[in-house]
C-alpha cells in the first residue's frame, strides 16, 4: 500500500481519531526530536499545516518549547506574506513558548518573509533529495524508448507544458491534477503536444497511473535532457531531481528558487520561447555530457549546502532551545521534505512517534 | 601603505561603487560604522540620490549581540536615507539567523568568495634559498590569531602584515617568541629586513608551503583561508567563531581542537595525504562560483523588487577583490570618486551611441 495514496488515508480513518471530519489537507512533516521536540514541515502561500496537526495532536506539542522548521511548497513574491503570517499567529497562539524557523529557498525570500516576525535562514529544497533515490539510469523501463526530454511536472497552466511544443520527443511524468480532473488535463496537454509520450497513462494502458519515485527515476534514464518550464512556482524538486539522475537541465527565467542550482555548463536558462527551448534541448543532448559528473558536480554543491545548513541549524537550535551540537550531519533531513501524506496519516505517524519515544 | 586598520584612531575601511544609476554601493562594517554610509557627508553627489542599494560586508564575526548593535545602525541610517535599502553580506547561514532575527535584511555572501583567483594560483616553488614549510600562516602577530598553536610544527612559514593597536610591536615580538621556529617570508624575502608582501609575492611565497593554518578562536571570515585553497594548500583550522568553516566540507580541510599537538599532528596527516594542489583549487573555485551565482541572484533580486529598477548586475566582477586592501577615509572618498567619474563617463558613452 502507498503511504501517500487517498486509499491509504481512508484506511486509516479510524487510527486518526473519533471520526471528526478533518480537513483534505497535504503536507510533508517530520518529527526531528522528540526532546528537545524538533519538526520540520511544508507550508505554503497562506497555510501553516502543523497548526492543523497540533490542534488534532496536542499531545505531541505538550513540551512547553519546541522548534518548528517551515519550509515553503511555493514562493510569496507575488502572494505576499500576509495569508502565512495570518496562519502563523494563529499558530503561535496555540503553542506558545514554541519557536519557527522558516527554511527559504534563496535570500530573497528569507527576506520577504522574516517581515511576518518569523526567523529565517536560506535552506533550499534541493538539499533534501534523497541522491540514493535520484540517481542515474540505464535506458531499460519496458515500453520506452529514446526521448529528448523530460518533464516531470503536474498538469496544470502554471507549467506551461505549451513551451515544450517544437521539442521532438518529449516524456511526460505527472501527478494527478490536484484542482481538476487528471484524465481531461491529459487531453488538453495531448492536444498542444501531439508528439509527447504520457509515461503515467502508457504504464497505466490508457489510464491515470501514479508512478512511485523509483518508477520516475528510472524513466529519467530514458531522456536526455530535464525541462522546467514554469515562470514561477517553488523550488521545483524535479529540477534538484533531474541532475541527481545525471540530467542537463534547461529552464525557462523563473521566480521560486529553482536557478539556486543553475550555475553549472550543463543547465540553461532560455526565453519562453518553444523554438529557443527546442534548439538548447537538441544542443544539450547532443553533447553527449557524462550523466555521472553531472550528478558528481550538483552532489559537492549539496554537500556544501547541507553543511552549511547544519552549521546554521545547530546556531539556531542552540540560540533557540539552549541545545547544543543538535544535528551531527544532515542525515535526519534527507528526504523529509519529499512525502506529502493527508493529515491524517501525519496524525497517525506523530502519534506513533510520541509513543515509541524516539524518532 | 594601506591596510592597518586602527591606526591613528582614523577609521580604516574599504567600499567600492558597484552602479551609480541606480547607486549600489558595497562597502565595510568596522567596529560597528557601516561602512560608505560614513562617507554621506563626504560624498553628496553620490549618495544623495532618492534610492540606493548599500551592501554591507562586516569584518568581524556576526553574532546575537552584534547582530542587534549593526541593527541600530542601520535603523539610524533609514531614518536618514528613508528609501535606501541596507543590505548586509551574511558569512554564512548563521550569521544569516541572527541578522534575520534582530530584523536586518541579509544575504549569504561570505566575502572569500570575493578573493581575485587570478592572484591566488598553484604556483611551483620559485624562490631560490627560501625553503620548504609543512605549513604556512598567513596572519597578522596578534594574539587572537593564537600562533602558539602552531609551536609544534617542525617546519613553519609565517607570512604577515603589521600589528595595530597599543603596544603592537611588543604584541609582535610576544607572538614572534611563542613559534622561535618559523620564518617569516616578510623578512626572508628581504635580507631579514620586514617588508610588506603584496598578494602576488603571498602567492609566490605559498607556493613553498604544504598546508594552510588558520588558528583564531573568533575573527571574520579570513578571507586567507580560502586563499591558501586557491594556491592548492590543504588547511588546517581551529574550531571558530565568524564563517571560515563555510568552505570546510572536504577532505583537504581538518577542525581540531585548540592543541599544539593535534594541530601539528593534522598538518603531518594533510601532508602525507599528498592532495592534488589542482584539485584542491578546482574544488574549492566551484564552491565561490555557487555563491558568487547566488549573490548575484540576490542582488538583482533586491534591485528589481526594492527599487524598481531595470538594472541587473551581470557581472560580479566590481565587487572582486574586495576588502584586500584597507584604506583610510580620505582615500577611499578619492577612490569613490574616482569610480563615480568612470561610471558616470560608461553612462554618458553608452548613451551617445
Amino acid at each position: 500500500m502507498s503511504l501517500t495514496g487517498r486509499e491509504a488515508v481512508s484506511s486509516l480513518e479510524s487510527q486518526a481519531g473519533d471520526g471528526t471530519p478533518v480537513p483534505d489537507c497535504w503536507f510533508a512533516f517530520r518529527v526531528l526530536s522528540l526532546s528537545p521536540l524538533v519538526t520540520i514541515s511544508t507550508v505554503d502561500t497562506s497555510s501553516v499545516h502543523l497548526l492543523e496537526l497540533a490542534m488534532r495532536v496536542p499531545e505531541l506539542f505538550d513540551t512547553g518549547k519546541g522548534l518548528h522548521l517551515l519550509h515553503p511548497t511555493w514562493n510569496y513574491e507575488r502572494s505576499g506574506i500576509s495569508g502565512i503570517a495570518l496562519d502563523l499567529e494563529r499558530t503561535r497562539a496555540l503553542l506558545p513558548g514554541h519557536e519557527f524557523l522558516y527554511l527559504a529557498n534563496y535570500d530573497h525570500e528569507a527576506n520577504l518573509v522574516s517581515k511576518a516576525g518569523l526567523s529565517a535562514i536560506t535552506t533550499n529544497d534541493g538539499v533534501f533529495a534523497d541522491e540514493k533515490v535520484w540517481r542515474p539510469y540505464l535506458p531499460r523501463f519496458e515500453g520506452f524508448q529514446h526521448y529528448d526530454a523530460v518533464y516531470d511536472a503536474r498538469i496544470e497552466t502554471v507549467k506551461r507544458h505549451r513551451l515544450a511544443t517544437s521539442v521532438k520527443r518529449p516524456l511526460l511524468i505527472y501527478g494527478h491534477s490536484v484542482n481538476g480532473d487528471t484524465e481531461a488535463d491529459m487531453k488538453a496537454v495531448q492536444a498542444i503536444l501531439p508528439q509527447a509520450t504520457f509515461a503515467n497513462h502508457r504504464i497505466g494502458r490508457s489510464r491515470y497511473l501514479s508512478l512511485d519515485h523509483d518508477a520516475v527515476v528510472r524513466l529519467y534514464g530514458h531522456a536526455s535532457v530535464g525541462l522546467a518550464l514554469s515562470a514561477e512556482e517553488g523550488a521545483m524538486r524535479a529540477s534538484t531531481q533531474y541532475l541527481l539522475a545525471g540530467l542537463p537541465v534547461v529552464s525557462t527565467h523563473s521566480v521560486g528558487g529553482r536557478d539556486r542550482y543553475y550555475h553549472f555548463p550543463f543547465t540553461r536558462i532560455v526565453s519562453d520561447d518553444p523554438d529557443e527551448i527546442a534548439s538548447t534541448v537538441s544542443g544539450l543532448a547532443a553533447a553527449g555530457l557524462d550523466r555521472g559528473r553531472i550528478r558528481q558536480s550538483f552532489q559537492q554543491i549539496l554537500d556544501f549546502e547541507r553543511h552549511n545548513v547544519v552549521i546554521a541549524l545547530n546556531h539556531a537550535v542552540a540560540a533557540l532551545l539552549g541545545t547544543k551540537d543538535f544535528l551531527r550531519d544532515f542525515t535526519p533531513l534527507i528526504g523529509s521534505m519529499s512525502l506529502f501524506r493527508h493529515l491524517k496519516l501525519n496524525m497517525v505517524l506523530a502519534r506513533q512517534a510520541l509513543a515509541k519515544g524516539t524518532v | 601603505m594601506e591596510a592597518n586598520p586602527g591606526q591613528e584612531n582614523e577609521q580604516w575601511l574599504d567600499a567600492k561603487l558597484i552602479s551609480l544609476d541606480p547607486l549600489v554601493t558595497l562597502s565595510s562594517i568596522e567596529a560597528g560604522r557601516l561602512g560608505a554610509m560614513e562617507l554621506a557627508d563626504d560624498l553628496p553627489d553620490i549618495f544623495d540620490r532618492q534610492q540606493g542599494l548599500h551592501l554591507l560586508s562586516p569584518t568581524w564575526a556576526i553574532d546575537h549581540g552584534y547582530a542587534g548593535l549593526i541593527a541600530d545602525d542601520i535603523n539610524r541610517l533609514s531614518s536618514r536615507f528613508p528609501r535606501h535599502r541596507f543590505v548586509v553580506l551574511a558569512g554564512n547561514e548563521a550569521e544569516q539567523f541572527d541578522l534575520r532575527s534582530h530584523g536586518v535584511d541579509a544575504m549569504v555572501l561570505n566575502t572569500s568568495a570575493l578573493v581575485d583567483e587570478r592572484i591566488w594560483q598553484v604556483l611551483e616553488p620559485s624562490l631560490e634559498n627560501f625553503g620548504t614549510y609543512n605549513a604556512v600562516y598567513n596572519a597578522r602577530l596578534m594574539f587572537y590569531k593564537r600562533h602558539f598553536l602552531a609551536a609544534k610544527i617542525p617546519s613553519l612559514l609565517l607570512l604577515h602584515r603589521h600589528s595595530f593597536g597599543v603596544d603592537a610591536e611588543q604584541e609582535t615580538s610576544q607572538v614572534r617568541a611563542t613559534v622561535p621556529h618559523a620564518v617569516s617570508a616578510n623578512e626572508r624575502l628581504h635580507q631579514g629586513d620586514y617588508v610588506e608582501l603584496s598578494p602576488g609575492n603571498a602567492a609566490i611565497a605559498m607556493a613553498h608551503s604544504r598546508c594552510g593554518l588558520a588558528l583564531s578562536a573568533i575573527e571574520g571570515t579570513m578571507k586567507a583561508s580560502v586563499e591558501y585553497m586557491l594556491c592548492g594548500l590543504p588547511v588546517v583550522s581551529t574550531a571558530a567563531g565568524g564563517s571560515r568553516s563555510r568552505y570546510y566540507c572536504n577532505p583537504f580541510t581538518r577542525i581540531v581542537g585548540d592543541d599544539p599537538d593535534e594541530v601539528a599532528a593534522a598538518v603531518a596527516h594533510l601532508i602525507e595525504q599528498d592532495f592534488d594542489r589542482h584539485a584542491i583549487r578546482n574544488q574549492v573555485s566551484r564552491l565561490i562560483a555557487f555563491d558568487r551565482h547566488n549573490a548575484m541572484l540576490s542582488i538583482n533580486k533586491i534591485i528589481e523588487h526594492g527599487m524598481g529598477s531595470g538594472f541587473r548586475m551581470k557581472s560580479i566582477a566590481p565587487m572582486i577583490a574586495f576588502k584586500q586592501h584597507f584604506s583610510r577615509k580620505a582615500r577611499v572618498i578619492e577612490r569613490l570618486r574616482q569610480q563615480a567619474a568612470d561610471l558616470s563617463g560608461l553612462v554618458d558613452g553608452a548613451k551617445s551611441q
